[in-house]
């Protein structure tokens, strides 16, 4: 090689590390504003992040990251919590296994990174130092965005001023728990995706502006920055949602991208995102799955044997890291960790009709047919999660039917509810699906709309578009996810009936595809995002006040945000029902949508400051000094 | 390199430098301190009046919520000596329901010559709640330097309000 073809190579590789860097920065987050939305999110999350346990099935994920970290499948020690035995872990040949290894697998970077920061620098200051950084590179693209270098100064100012105020009030962060603060950090990374990823789909349907506005509904409207820091499963389910969402709307699409140049990838992409879900939480990927076959085999344009077979090819291998952990595991390919069991982490209320436990599962055909018996291993295995999950939905359906109290309790006022009681004897924390996020209410809108739909006379009309395709899987879904949970809620441990996390996205979603949402927010956004700051700022105050001297506890204080909550979901209703966004209707609409979206965003800061301080455990020292000074009841 | 550039890296720098700083890298510095500990229980308080509570409520949760409300009005004290860091200790014993709380109150030089001495809320579900009025004691306890000892124990009665 002489030194001129060197240089050549060496300029090609140049060029062509700039590009991954293009394209991972377009994959990931699309454009500027996808950045932005992203820093916003994570900037928000690590204010309310609380570096401590907010629920027991959190001490499951952390012992087995504890253990993996340490080169073991199986958890060795209980290194959190009271012991092995937490909700969630499953015992198999005398042996202690967590569950969501998905999660646990991507938190093993956070984990080294972390351990790394600690040997070299105080724990605390390091992560104060990142999301300070985070604040300004949030500036740095606010002034590109704006194009005014002011907002950039300003935010510099402010920055270092934040920091300094969090070194000054800065105490040691205990880093014995590195397992934890890893799981939080994956979990909060990836639930900043979801705002992302809804406004990339909504900017690509729409316009970018109601993208823009569709994030900031979902971030400060819905409890998705409550359970972001969580080491629970939702947060990951409400991203893996809206990006399948995504992925079949660019299936659908002329593909325009550098790294992707055809559409069939995106839909063997949104297959293999179910299947690298299952790996996290098996149910809830079947549900996914069969929502996603059920709308995009029979509206794809191309469903030859050879794609079929593409996209089967891909689902199998996202599903291998799945079926690997649990043949470690258990020795079976769809045995859990977690299979059909009751989707939760409660052992006695949830294990109901399907606990993998007991009955073998691939293992079960007769000697009669020895040499099929892998076959039939198979077949069962694939049919018998099915028929569990359709067990589920059917009895799902049955309880709409024969407990609308339940149904009532779960979805619209939680209040007084007697399953809703914590069966510790504590105090009742649970808000319904409609109090945690009044501003899904916008979806009755659908009714008006529907009711006017025609159904095309020709065939070619018939044809589903892109986004109907999308509507339709987001339909499914909702429904599907209802179906999967409503036979068991109300239950205690909910806080923001979290079972039903997946409804938050994807509720955002359909409301924002209404005509008169559209119309409203596209003409009214300035009104809009300036009744979401009064809401947070009036609004908060009064509130702040009202628990100061009305409430005696966090289930009272619970309460009185769920009335406020139905309080402004009733107008916003009545406006939806009516569905126009002309004139003072219009902007009557962008006050209402507002106003819902700042009620819920007072109760999030409000819970992590307050109710859910967790010993003010902020990771955040000025967040933590806030929590002290305040003393509500 | 333009101004806003500089600006972000001279941030940046300082933001990575001081905490650099708070690592073993640089010995002698320490950024995050842990709150200094006090001694309790150390001192002298000696009560010169108490007035107990006459009356507490167990109320039903405002808002819809669903639990009774432990309602236990301040105990309020007068001090002919107080110094140091004693503890003054609010108990409530309800024996029908096998119940008591207690809640701690920590005095330092801040505290004046009078003080209201509360005990935290709490929380029972309706099904424990089963008669409209319950016994129970109310206790007033210190911890300073001289040791641990009853400062006034009253009988109340509990009552529920619906």
């Amino acid at each position: 090689m002489t030194a001129t073809e060197f240089v050549g190579r060496l300029r090609q590789r140049t060029t062509a590390l700039s590009n991954t860097r293009g394209n991972m920065y377009s994959v990931l987050f699309g454009d500027r504003i996808g950045l932005t939305v992203f820093l916003a999110t994570v900037v928000l999350f690590g204010l309310l992040w609380r570096t401590a346990f907010l629920i027991n099935d959190s001490y499951t994920l952390a012992n087995g990251l504890y253990s993996l970290s340490n080169g073991q499948l199986a958890m060795t020690e209980p290194a959190y919590g009271p012991g092995l035995e937490t909700p969630g872990a499953s015992s198999y040949g005398g042996q202690w296994y967590a569950r969501n290894y998905g999660v646990i697998v991507l938190s093993l970077p956070a984990v080294f990174v972390l351990d790394l920061l600690n040997a070299v620098v105080e724990l605390r200051i390091a992560l104060v130092a990142l999301w300070s950084l985070a604040l300004l590179a949030l500036a740095v693209q606010g002034s590109h965005l704006t194009g005014s270098d002011w907002i950039l100064y300003g935010g510099s100012v402010g920055v270092l001023g934040l920091f300094g105020l969090n070194v000054a009030l800065a105490q040691p962060l205990d880093a014995g728990r590195i397992h934890l603060y890893a799981l939080q950090l994956t979990h909060l990374l990836i639930a900043a995706f979801t705002p992302v990823v809804l406004y990339r789909l909504l900017s690509g349907m729409q316009t970018r502006r109601l993208g823009l506005l569709s994030a900031v509904v979902l971030t400060a409207g819905t409890p998705l920055a409550f359970w972001a820091s969580v080491p629970k499963r939702h947060a990951v389910t409400g991203t893996v949602v809206v990006c399948i969402a995504y992925c079949l709307y660019r299936s659908r699409k002329p593909t325009d991208g550098a790294v992707i140049s055809q559409r069939r990838t995106f839909r063997a992409i949104a297959y293999a995102l179910v299947g690298l879900y299952a790996w996290v939480h098996a149910p809830e990927a079947l549900l996914l799955c069969v929502a996603l076959a059920l709308v995009d085999i029979p509206t794809a344009q191309d469903n030859s044997p050879r794609t079929l077979a593409r996209i089967g090819v891909f689902f199998a291998l996202s599903l291998l890291p799945f079926i690997i952990t649990n043949i470690a595991i258990s020795g079976s390919p769809i045995k859990p960790p977690r299979l059909i069991s009751g989707g939760g982490s409660l052992g006695g209320n949830a294990a109901s009709s399907a606990t993998g436990g007991g009955s073998g599962g691939g293992g079960g055909s007769s000697g009669l047919f020895t040499p099929l018996a892998p076959l039939f291993g198979v077949v069962e295995s694939g049919m018998r999660p099915l028929l569990l999950l359709g067990g589920e939905l059917v009895s799902g359906l049955e309880t709409l039917r024969q407990q609308p109290d339940d149904v009532y309790h779960a979805f619209v006022r939680s209040g007084s509810a007697r399953g809703a009681l914590d069966n510790a004897g504590e105090e009742s924390v649970n808000l319904s699906l409609l109090e945690s996020a009044p501003v899904l209410v916008a979806m009755v809108g659908a009714l008006p709309v529907v009711r006017r739909l025609r159904v095309p006379s020709s065939t070619a009309a018939r044809a589903l578009s892109a986004d109907r395709i999308v509507d339709a899987f987001a339909i499914t879904t909702f429904v599907g996810v209802v179906l999967l949970y409503t036979s068991r809620l109300p239950l205690h441990a909910q806080v923001t009936a979290r079972y039903l996390f997946p409804l938050y996205p994807l509720g955002v979603y359909l409301f924002m595809r209404l005509p008169a949402v559209r119309g409203s927010l596209t003409d009214h956004w300035h009104v809009f995002l300036w009744t979401v700051a009064g809401t947070v700022l009036l609004g908060g105050q009064v509130t702040l006040v009202f628990v100061a001297l009305t409430v005696n506890g966090i289930g009272e204080a619970f309460q009185l945000h769920a009335l406020l909550a139905l309080g402004i979901a009733v107008p916003l209703s009545i406006w939806t029902l009516r569905g126009r966004s002309e004139g003072v209707a219009g902007q009557a609409g962008a006050v209402l949508l507002g106003a819902a979206t700042g009620v819920t965003t007072v109760f999030l800061l409000l819970t992590s400051i307050e109710y859910y301080a967790l010993g003010d455990a902020h990771l955040l020292p000025m967040m933590r000094a806030l929590g002290e000074l305040l003393a509500l009841y | 390199m333009n101004g806003t550039r500089s600006a972000v890296v001279a941030v940046s720098a300082l933001i990575l430098g001081v905490t650099l700083l708070s690592g073993p890298l640089v010995p002698g510095v320490t950024l995050a301190t842990e709150p200094e500990p006090v001694a309790l229980e150390s001192g002298n308080v000696t009560v010169s009046t108490v007035e107990m509570p006459d009356e507490v409520t167990l109320e039903k949760g405002s808002y819809g919520a669903a639990s009774y409300y432990l309602n236990a009005p301040p105990v309020r004290i007068q001090f002919s000596n107080r110094t140091g860091r004693p503890t003054l200790v609010y108990e409530l014993t309800i024996e029908e329901l096998r119940y008591t709380r207690t809640t701690n109150h920590f005095l330092d030089d801040s505290t004046g010559d009078t003080y209201e001495l509360t005990l935290a809320s709490d929380t029972f579900t309706d099904a424990e709640i089963e008669c409209e009025r319950y016994n129970g004691t109310v206790t007033v306890s210190k911890r300073d330097g001289s040791g641990q000892g009853v400062v006034a124990t009253r009988n109340v009665t509990i009552s529920v309000v619906e």
